[in-house]
C-alpha cells in the first residue's frame, strides 16, 4: 500500500464520480425541459469547480496515488472501492471534468427531443468517465468502463443523424467484443495475484513471458479499439458522424483517451516484457494510423467524418509517443492526449454549430460561410491551426515531443512519421479554405447568422487552452513529469536486458 | 422440533394452498382478492424462511427428518427466492387476469403448491423424497401451463410439456432405483458415504443411475440437448405462468443438481468433463435459438436456455469441499429479478390475450411509457450482463470461479456467448428507443405489476451492488 497517499480531507474523488450520478437521479423526476437544462449545467459546473482543489492540491514531486479513498466493497472477493489520481490521470481527469459543461452548453439549442433523458445519459456519462481514469481496482475499473457504453449507446442511436441505429450497434458491440478478453486478463490476474484485484499491486510483477504476451494482447485488443488503432478504427466515423454534437465531443475528447490511459496504467506496468516485445508492431500499426487517418480525412466531403479520420491519426501519434519508452515521448503522448481533446473537442463544437444552421454536414454545403460569419471562422482557423500543429498552439508542442521523441528511438521511424503531419496541414487547410472563402460557386449564406453569445462562451476557453498549453507547456508537463519518470525508471529497472535485446532487433 | 422449524416456510405455502383450494368452493370469492391473499401468503412465508434461522453456513449433509432434507444457507436462500418470485409472479397474475378471463381461485392454490414442491426440492436430500416433490412440482405447473382450456396453443404447450416431462419423471425414477441398486442407500449422506469407500467408476449400476437422474434435471433446466420443448412451452403457458417456471422452476432444480452433484468428487469428475460440453452447447444452442424469435416470450424462453448454460458453468466449477453454492444462488437471484422484472412489464403491456408480444410490438414505447422502458432496458442489460446490474455481477462471479477451477476455456466461451445474446436483448432496446411509437399502449385495469417492475427495477441494482448471498 506504499503507493497511495490517503486522503484526509473530504473525499472530493468520491463526490466527482457520485455528483453527477446523483444529479442524473434527480433529472428523472423532473418534467420541465428548460429546467433540466440548466441543472445539468450547474452539476457539471460545480464538479468542474471541484476538481479544481484535486489540482491545488496535487503534490508534484510524488509519483503515488494522491487523494486515495480506500472502502471494502465485496468482502467474499476481495473487491474494494479505491480511487486515486496520479500524474497521468489527474489531467485527463480535469479535462472531462472541464470539458462536460460545454457538453451541456452545446446541446442546449441543438437537443430538442427528450431533453431530461438526454441531460441524464451525459451525467450518467460523466461519473463513469472520471470513475475510469481515477479507479484503482479492476473490478471497479472494468464495471466503470463497460457501464460508459449505455449511455454513450444511447446517445448515438436516440439523437443521432440518419444511420443512428447501425453506429451506435457497431460502436456498442465493437467496444464491447474488445473488452471480453480483458475480463479474463483481470480475472488471470486477481488470482495470480493473491486473489486481489488492487491494480498498483498488479505492477512490476513478475510473470512469465508467455502470461504477459497473453494479457498484452488482452489489453491491447481491449484499448486498441478504443483508442482506435488501425485496423480497429473503423467504429469510429460511423459513431462520430451520427452521434450529436455533444456526443461526438465526449467521444473524441474523452473515451478516445481511455484506449491510451489504458496502455499506460495497464500494459506497460503490468506487461513489461511483452509491451518491449510487441513495442515494434504496435509502433508499426501507430505510423499506418496516422498515414491512414492522413489520407483518408484528405478524401472526406463531410465534415465530421474528416475530423473523425483526424483523429485516428492524431490518436497514432499519441499511441507512437506511447510505445517509443522514453521521457519525451509519453510526456508527449500525455500532452496530446489533452491536445487532441481540447482541439478535436472544439472542431465537432465547430461542425455542431454550422450543422445547427444548415442542417448538414457536408463540406460543399458550408463553403464561403467567412464573408457572413467572421467570429466563426475566426475561432474555426485558430482550431484548425491546432489541429495541424502550427507552431504557437498546443498540438505543436505535443507533436514535436513525440517527434523528438521518436528520433531518439529511431530515426526511421521518425521519419515515416513526418508525413502524417504534412498530411495534417493538407486536410485541414482544405476544410478551412472551402468554409472560409470557398469558390465562385457557393450557394447563398447571406442567411446565416453569427455566433451567439452562449456558443461564443462555449468556445472560448477551448481558445484559450489551445494558446496556454502552445505557449506555456511546462505548466501541465511538471503535473505529469514526476510520474512518468517514476514509470520509466520501474521499466527500465525491470526489463533493461529485454530492452536491449529490442534495441539489437530494431537496428 | 428444530426439523419442523426448517420446513416452516413450506407448511405455510402449503396450508395456504389448502385453505385456498378450500375456499375456492365459495360462490363469492372474487378473483382479486384471491390474488391478495395468495401474495400475502407468499409475503408471510417469505418473513418466516428469512427469520429462520439455519444460522452460519450448516454443512451440507446437516439433515433433519432422519436425513430426509438438508438445510444450509444455500437452501435457505434458494427458499428466499422462490418465495419471492412466488410474489411477484401473483403479482403478475393478479394484473394479468384483469386483461385476460380465464382466472379461478384455484390457479392460485396451484401456484402455492408448485411453491411448496420447489421449497421441498431445495431441501431434498433423498432421492424419493427428491421424486416426490418433483411430482408435486411438474404436477402443478402441467395444470397451471395449460389452464387457459379454450385456446389450442396452451394445450400443444402442455401436451408437449406433460409427455417430454413424464419421460424425465420416468428417467428420474429409473435412475434413482439403479442408485439404490447400486449403493444401498436413497439418502444422499449414505451414497455419499458408500462412494467414499468404492470408486464410483466401479460400479456400473451407480454410473447408469447418476446418468439418468442428470439427464431429469438437464431436461428440466432446459439444458442440450434435452431443450427442445421450452420455446414452445413457454411460449404457450399464460404470462404468468411462464414467468414462475423460468425462474422458479429453474431455481429448485438448480438447487437439488447442486446437492446431488457435490455427492462425491470421484462422481462429480466423471461427469463434469460432459457437463463441460453440455454447458457450451446449451450456451451456443440457446442463442441461435433466440437470435431467430421475433416474439419476446420465446425468446426469453431461448434466453433461459443460455442462461441455463452458464449455470452449468458454475455447477462444473463448484467445489465439493465447503460447497457454499454462493455462485450459483447469486446467478439464480439475479436471473430471477430480471426475467420476472420483464414479466411484470409484459403483464401490463400485454394488453388483451397477450396482444402485444412481438419486438415489433414495442416501438417506440420509450416515449410513451419512459420509465417502463428505462425498467424494461435495466432488465435486458442485466440478463446481457452488462456492469453495473446484478447480472454482470452474477456473470463475474461463475467466470472467476471457472477461471479459478482451471476451466479457463469455458469462461471465455462464456464470455463470447454473452455478446452473442447481446444481439437479441438490445433488439428491444432499440425497438423502444430508436423508432416512432404507432401506438399509444392504453392499458385497463388497475393493476399491482408496475410496483412489482419498479421494484424489481431497483433490486437489479440492489443484488448487484450488495452482494449478501455470497
Amino acid at each position: 500500500m506504499d503507493q497511495l497517499l490517503i486522503n484526509p480531507g473530504p473525499p472530493l474523488l468520491s463526490i466527482l464520480i457520485f455528483l453527477p450520478l446523483a444529479g442524473a437521479l434527480f433529472l428523472l423526476l423532473v418534467n420541465n425541459e428548460n429546467f433540466a437544462r440548466y441543472w445539468t449545467l450547474a452539476v457539471t459546473g460545480i464538479a468542474a469547480l471541484l476538481s479544481l482543489p484535486i489540482l491545488t492540491g496535487f503534490d508534484r514531486g510524488s509519483a503515488q496515488f494522491q487523494f486515495v479513498e480506500k472502502h471494502a466493497w465485496i468482502e467474499t472477493l476481495n473487491i474494494n472501492y479505491v480511487v486515486g489520481v496520479d500524474g497521468i490521470s489527474l489531467l485527463l481527469l480535469l479535462m472531462t471534468t472541464f470539458i462536460m459543461p460545454f457538453c451541456v452548453l452545446a446541446s442546449w439549442t441543438y437537443i430538442k427531443t427528450r431533453v431530461q433523458s438526454f441531460m441524464i445519459c451525459l451525467l450518467i456519462m460523466e461519473s463513469a468517465m472520471v470513475g475510469v481514469f481515477v479507479a484503482l481496482d479492476f473490478v471497479l475499473f472494468y464495471i466503470l468502463w463497460e457501464a460508459m457504453l449505455i449511455p454513450m449507446y444511447l446517445l448515438i442511436g436516440i439523437w443521432g443523424g440518419p444511420r443512428k441505429i447501425y453506429a451506435s450497434i457497431k460502436f456498442f458491440l465493437y467496444t464491447l467484443a474488445g473488452s471480453v478478453l480483458l475480463l479474463v486478463g483481470i480475472i488471470w490476474l486477481y488470482i495470480t495475484n493473491n486473489y486481489s484485484f488492487f491494480i498498483p499491486d498488479m505492477m512490476w510483477q513478475h510473470y512469465s513471458v508467455t502470461a504477459q504476451v497473453l494479457l498484452f494482447l488482452a489489453f491491447f485488443l481491449a484499448f486498441a479499439i478504443k483508442v482506435p488503432m488501425f485496423p480497429f478504427h473503423t467504429w469510429l466515423p460511423a459513431a462520430h458522424v451520427e452521434a450529436p454534437t455533444a456526443g461526438s465531443v465526449i467521444l473524441a475528447s474523452i473515451l478516445l483517451k481511455m484506449g491510451t490511459y489504458g496502455f499506460l496504467r495497464f500494459a506497460l506496468p503490468m506487461t513489461p516484457e511483452a509491451t518491449v516485445m510487441m513495442m515494434p508492431y504496435v509502433l508499426g500499426l501507430s505510423i499506418a494510423g496516422i498515414i491512414y487517418g492522413g489520407f483518408t480525412a484528405l478524401a472526406q466531403s463531410d465534415m465530421k467524418k474528416l475530423i473523425a479520420y483526424s483523429s485516428v491519426g492524431h490518436m497514432g501519434f499519441v499511441t507512437l509517443g506511447i510505445f517509443v519508452l522514453n521521457q519525451q515521448g509519453i510526456e508527449g503522448a500525455i500532452l496530446q492526449m489533452i491536445n487532441h481533446g481540447v482541439t478535436t473537442g472544439a472542431l465537432f463544437l465547430c461542425v455542431g454549430m454550422i450543422y445547427e444552421r444548415t442542417h448538414s454536414r457536408e463540406l460543399l454545403s458550408a463553403t464561403g460561410v467567412g464573408q457572413y460569419m467572421p467570429v466563426f471562422v475566426t475561432f474555426l482557423g485558430f482550431f484548425s491551426l491546432s489541429s495541424f500543429g502550427f507552431p504557437g498552439t498546443n498540438s505543436f508542442v505535443g507533436e514535436f515531443m513525440i517527434l523528438a521523441g521518436t528520433f531518439e528511438y529511431s530515426i526511421p521511424l521518425a521519419l515515416a512519421a513526418i508525413p502524417g503531419a504534412v498530411l495534417a496541414a493538407a486536410y485541414m487547410l482544405r476544410m478551412l479554405q472551402k468554409v472560409v472563402w470557398g469558390g465562385t460557386d457557393n450557394p447563398d449564406q447571406s442567411w446565416l447568422t453569427d455566433l451567439n453569445v452562449r456558443e461564443i462562451v462555449t468556445l472560448t476557453p477551448f481558445l484559450i487552452f489551445v494558446f496556454w498549453i502552445g505557449l506555456s507547456p511546462q505548466h501541465f508537463l511538471d503535473l505529469m513529469q514526476t510520474s512518468v519518470t517514476n514509470l520509466l525508471d520501474n521499466f527500465t529497472a525491470y526489463s533493461s536486458q529485454y530492452m536491449a535485446a529490442a534495441d539489437l532487433i530494431v537496428r | 422440533m428444530l426439523d419442523f422449524i426448517i420446513i416452516l416456510p413450506l407448511l405455510v405455502v402449503g396450508a395456504g394452498a389448502i385453505a385456498l383450494m378450500l375456499l375456492a368452493s365459495m360462490e363469492n370469492l372474487s378473483e382479486g382478492s384471491t390474488a391478495l391473499v395468495s401474495i400475502g401468503i407468499f409475503a408471510f412465508a417469505f418473513a418466516v424462511q428469512l427469520m429462520v434461522s439455519v444460522s452460519g453456513n450448516v454443512a451440507p449433509y446437516e439433515t433433519a427428518f432422519s436425513g430426509m432434507l438438508t438445510a444450509s444457507t444455500f437452501t435457505k436462500v434458494a427458499g428466499l427466492i422462490i418465495l419471492a418470485c412466488g410474489l411477484f409472479s401473483c403479482m403478475i397474475a393478479q394484473t394479468y387476469f384483469t386483461q385476460n378471463k380465464f382466472s379461478s381461485p384455484e390457479f392460485y392454490s396451484l401456484m402455492m403448491f408448485a411453491a411448496s414442491g420447489m421449497l421441498l426440492l431445495t431441501m431434498a436430500a433423498e432421492l424419493i423424497t427428491l421424486f416426490i416433490s418433483l411430482e408435486i412440482m411438474s404436477l402443478a405447473i402441467y395444470v397451471l401451463v395449460g389452464y387457459d382450456r379454450s385456446r389450442i396453443k396452451r394445450s400443444e404447450a402442455v401436451l408437449k410439456y406433460l409427455m417430454l416431462g413424464a419421460f424425465a419423471g420416468a428417467f428420474f425414477t429409473m435412475g434413482a432405483a439403479l442408485i439404490y441398486g447400486g449403493a444401498g442407500s436413497t439418502r444422499f449422506a449414505l451414497i455419499s458415504k458408500y462412494l467414499a469407500t468404492n470408486s464410483f467408476l466401479e460400479s456400473p449400476v451407480l454410473v447408469a443411475g447418476t446418468l439418468l437422474v442428470i439427464v431429469a434435471f438437464l431436461f428440466k433446466v432446459a439444458a442440450f440437448p434435452f431443450h427442445a420443448w421450452v420455446v414452445d412451452v413457454y411460449d404457450g403457458a399464460p404470462l404468468p405462468v411462464t414467468g414462475f417456471m423460468a425462474t422458479g422452476v429453474k431455481t429448485a432444480i438448480f438447487a437439488v443438481f447442486a446437492n446431488f452433484i457435490v455427492l462425491d468428487n470421484g462422481m462429480k469428475g466423471v461427469w463434469v468433463d460432459y457437463l463441460f460440453y453440455v454447458a457450451v452447447f446449451t450456451m451456443f444452442a440457446g442463442n441461435l435459438i433466440a437470435i431467430g424469435q421475433n416474439n419476446l416470450k420465446r425468446m426469453l424462453a431461448a434466453s433461459g436456455i443460455v442462461h441455463s448454460g452458464y449455470l452449468i458453468i458454475a455447477l462444473v466449477a463448484v467445489g465439493t469441499e465447503n460447497f457454499t453454492g454462493g455462485v450459483i444462488i447469486f446467478y439464480l437471484a439475479a436471473y430471477a429479478a430480471a426475467t420476472l422484472g420483464v414479466f411484470t412489464a409484459l403483464a401490463y403491456l400485454g394488453g388483451t390475450d397477450e396482444r402485444r408480444d412481438s419486438f415489433d410490438d414495442f416501438k417506440g414505447l420509450a416515449k410513451v411509457r419512459p420509465y417502463t422502458a428505462a425498467a424494461i432496458t435495466i432488465f435486458m442489460l442485466s440478463m446481457a450482463g452488462i456492469p453495473p446490474t446484478a447480472g454482470f455481477m452474477g456473470k463475474f462471479y461463475i467466470i472467476t470461479d471457472a477461471i479459478r477451477a482451471d476451466q479457463m476455456l469455458l469462461a471465455v466461451l462464456g464470455i463470447v456467448s454473452s455478446i452473442l445474446s447481446m444481439w437479441y436483448y438490445l433488439r428491444l432496446v432499440i425497438m423502444m428507443y430508436f423508432k416512432e411509437p404507432e401506438e399509444s399502449f392504453e392499458v385497463s385495469g388497475v393493476s399491482l405489476a408496475p410496483v412489482g417492475t419498479m421494484i424489481l427495477a431497483v433490486s437489479v441494482f440492489a443484488i448487484g451492488f450488495y452482494p449478501v448471498f455470497l
